[in-house]
This record gives structure tokens, sequence and C-alpha cells, in this order.
């Protein structure tokens, strides 16, 4: 504290000494890469695309925030007006907003965070900023989930908070308790869902700056990268889509012919992934295709998932004709290839 | 409903293998690696359990 008050003073050619409270709140101010464990807090990154109409429980749609309610969901980017965003000295770009019908009885959005462990026996401070279309009571919460075989799940809600027509910073202060004497199983994570309504009436409502930070006050918001480029990659580390391009049509990898049905290629990945990814492919109608001696088009991808790491995938295809072994192709979209990418999670 | 299905067929080198697929309850298929990390498998396991398979 005390270099920091004289590296404070220097800078500002102070003759007074700052004080205690002034550097403190100097320091707290910072937008400190880290500080924030929440992932898109910002919900600058939609991997996987920015409307999502009657989107299914338990689905993904903002990278990083998934979807838990019984009730009809539409989720989607909105982009506030220059000068909108309601955190002074941060313009936000774009918000997540949740239309939920009066069917069904609770919805909720939350995020899932690397471990069970994160913060255990410590205090800490949840904020965000919601507003709705109609006065909604919301209740934020948390949990500790230990994972498969592990001890049971420890969950925590504050009290009613009410989200009004008007951008709202809310904040939600409590302690993590002690993995000690906890069984850890696998696949476990610390869950943090800063909305929870729990009405039979319908509700929009839109959500941005959410934070989760050690200690008992809500200090300024950060992503918790603090760039824009960090937060892609941090979220890569869960999900990546791979291929979604329109023009120009994407190469995906060089790949060798084994046999007249059958070539292989290896595609590196942008981001080591959490674990070795679950794998979809999507095309819309034949737009996969193998180049280098001719044409050959596919709509099936097959990705091996027993030969792909958390660096790097294998894709190719086993059941096409028309190849020759021996031969090198290269795998690209074919054409209509805005629709066609290939999927890889390894969300928790 | 999220469901799953073994689907017969041949790896890299050629071999029979058995790849577990994962239809979600948006209709995508995903190709789900043996991986006890993966959240995937461990749903499919769990899913295997309840259904006898």
């Amino acid at each position: 504290m005390t270099r920091i008050r004289d590296i404070a003073n220097i800078l500002s050619s102070s003759t007074n000494m700052a004080t205690d409270a002034e550097v403190t709140s100097a320091i707290s101010a910072q937008f400190v890469a880290g500080k924030n464990k929440i992932i898109n807090g910002d919900f600058g990154i939609w991997q996987r695309g920015t409307t999502f109409s009657s989107i299914a429980n338990g689905s993904y749609s903002a990278d990083r925030w998934v979807l838990a309610a019984n009730k009809t969901t539409t989720i989607t980017q909105q982009a506030f007006t220059a000068g909108s965003a309601p955190a002074a000295g941060y313009e936000g770009q774009y918000f997540l907003r949740t239309a939920w019908s009066a069917d069904g009885s609770y919805a909720a959005i939350a995020t899932r965070l690397e471990d069970c462990r994160l913060f255990a026996g410590q205090t800490v401070t949840l904020s965000y900023w919601a507003k709705s279309n109609v006065n909604v009571t919301n209740n934020a919460g948390w949990s500790q989930y230990f994972g498969s075989g592990g001890s049971s799940q420890i969950s925590g809600y504050a009290d009613n908070t009410t989200i009004t027509t008007s951008w709202q910073r809310f904040t939600y202060t409590f302690t993590v308790p002690s993995v000690s004497g906890k069984t850890i199983g696998s696949s476990k994570y610390f869950i943090v869902q800063p909305i929870l309504i729990q009405t039979s009436s319908a509700a929009t409502i839109d959500v941005w700056g959410v934070q989760l930070e050690a200690g008992s006050t809500a200090t300024n918001f950060t992503t918790a990268t603090g760039t824009i480029q960090g937060e892609l990659a941090a979220c890569q580390r869960y999900f990546q889509r791979i291929g979604n391009n329109a023009s120009p049509y994407y190469m995906y990898t060089c790949a060798a012919v084994e046999g007249v049905s059958t070539l292989w290629g290896a595609v590196p990945l942008p981001v080591t992934m959490r674990v070795v990814p679950s794998m979809s492919a999507t095309s819309s109608g034949s737009t996969f295709t193998f180049l280098g001696y001719g044409n050959v088009a596919a709509s099936f991808i097959y990705l091996d998932t027993a030969q792909s790491s958390q660096s790097s995938i294998c894709m190719g295809s086993n059941t096409i004709s028309g190849l020759t072994a021996n031969q090198s192709r290269y795998i690209r979209n074919l054409n209509d290839s805005s629709g066609t990418y290939i999927s890889l999670s390894a969300e928790l | 409903m999220t469901t799953f299905n073994l689907l017969e067929t041949t790896n890299i080198f050629g071999n029979p293998d058995t790849l577990v697929q994962k239809i979600d309850d948006n209709g995508t298929v995903w190709a789900i690696p043996k991986d006890l990390a993966n959240s995937d498998y461990q749903e499919y396991l769990k899913w295997a359990e309840e259904n006898n398979d």
C-alpha cells in the first residue's frame, strides 16, 4: 500500500499524501483482468448464433451461458445503442435478452465455472445489471456441484430482488462453503445463476455485466480476461465452431486418401479445449467437399473421436466413393456454406 | 429429449469401432469421445445405466 501510495503521489505530483481510502478506491476501480471469474460476462461472444427461438432446456446460447427453464424461451443478442450502456465509463456492445412465455413455472440463466473448489471458504460478490419489460422478482443463486460420484450439491440464493424496467446493478454477497470433507467426482463445477424467476407470468429480461469476484464489494465491471481476444479464447476452451464462412469457402485441412471411400485429415485447434470435445458436423445440403483431383461432395463428415485430442481433431469420411488411394485432397465447404460448420463442445 | 445411439463403424485404421452418438434436445447429432472427463460421455453412461443399454 505504501509503495502504491508513493507511486500515486509521484504520478500526480501531489503535495498531499493520498489517504488509505483514496488508495483503496483507486485500486478497486481498476479494470483488472482475472478479477472477474465469469467468462463472457459482457455477452460479447456468440459462437453458436445470435437468435435462439424455443431453445431447449439445458442448451447454450451466448458462449458459457446455459438455460435452465420449463418455460418456452427465446434468447437473442441485443446491441446497446451507443452511449446507452448501463455502466458509466464502460461501453458494452451487446447484452442478452431472454423472452419467457407464461407457460411453465421457472426460468434461469446460468454459467458453469471450473471447478467446485472455486472460491471455497471465501466471501464473494456477484454483481450484474438487469432490466425487464415488467417488474419481476428475481433470486440470483449459486451451487457447488461436486460431480458424478461426488458429494451432494450445495446451493444458495439471494433474497427477493425486483428487476424493474430500467437498467439497475444488483449485488449479492455470500460465503462459498469450504470443500473440506467433500468427495469430489468427475465433471464438477461451480454454478452462477444471476437470473432465476419463479412465476407463471411472461417476462422479457435483459442482462449484462455479470461479475463474480472475491470480497464483499462489487467493484467496477471488467471481463474475465480484459481483452476481446482473451474472452474468445477463454470461451473456446469450452466450445468452438469452425467453418461457418459463406465466403471464402472454409478450408478445414488437407487429407490423405486411404482408399476409394476413406480419407482423413487433422485439424489443429486454435485453443486447447478443456477435454477431448464432443463433435458435430452441421451441413445445409451436400456442402462438404473433398478437392484435389475433381470434386467429391459429401453431406456427412466423419469425426473420429478416438483419434482426436484436446488440441486437434480428426475429420474425414469413410462412406463416400470416387477417391483414389495415396492421393491427397483438401476438405472445405462446397459453396452454400454459411450453414455448414463443425461444432466442438467441451462444456462442463 | 436427449437420446443416445451406438453406431457401428470403422475407425481411421479401418478397424471396426463403436461410435457413441448423442442427439440433443435441438436435434443436433454429436460424436462423443469415450472419455470420462467429457460431460456428454458422463451423460451417456448415466443414460445407458438407466436404460440398461
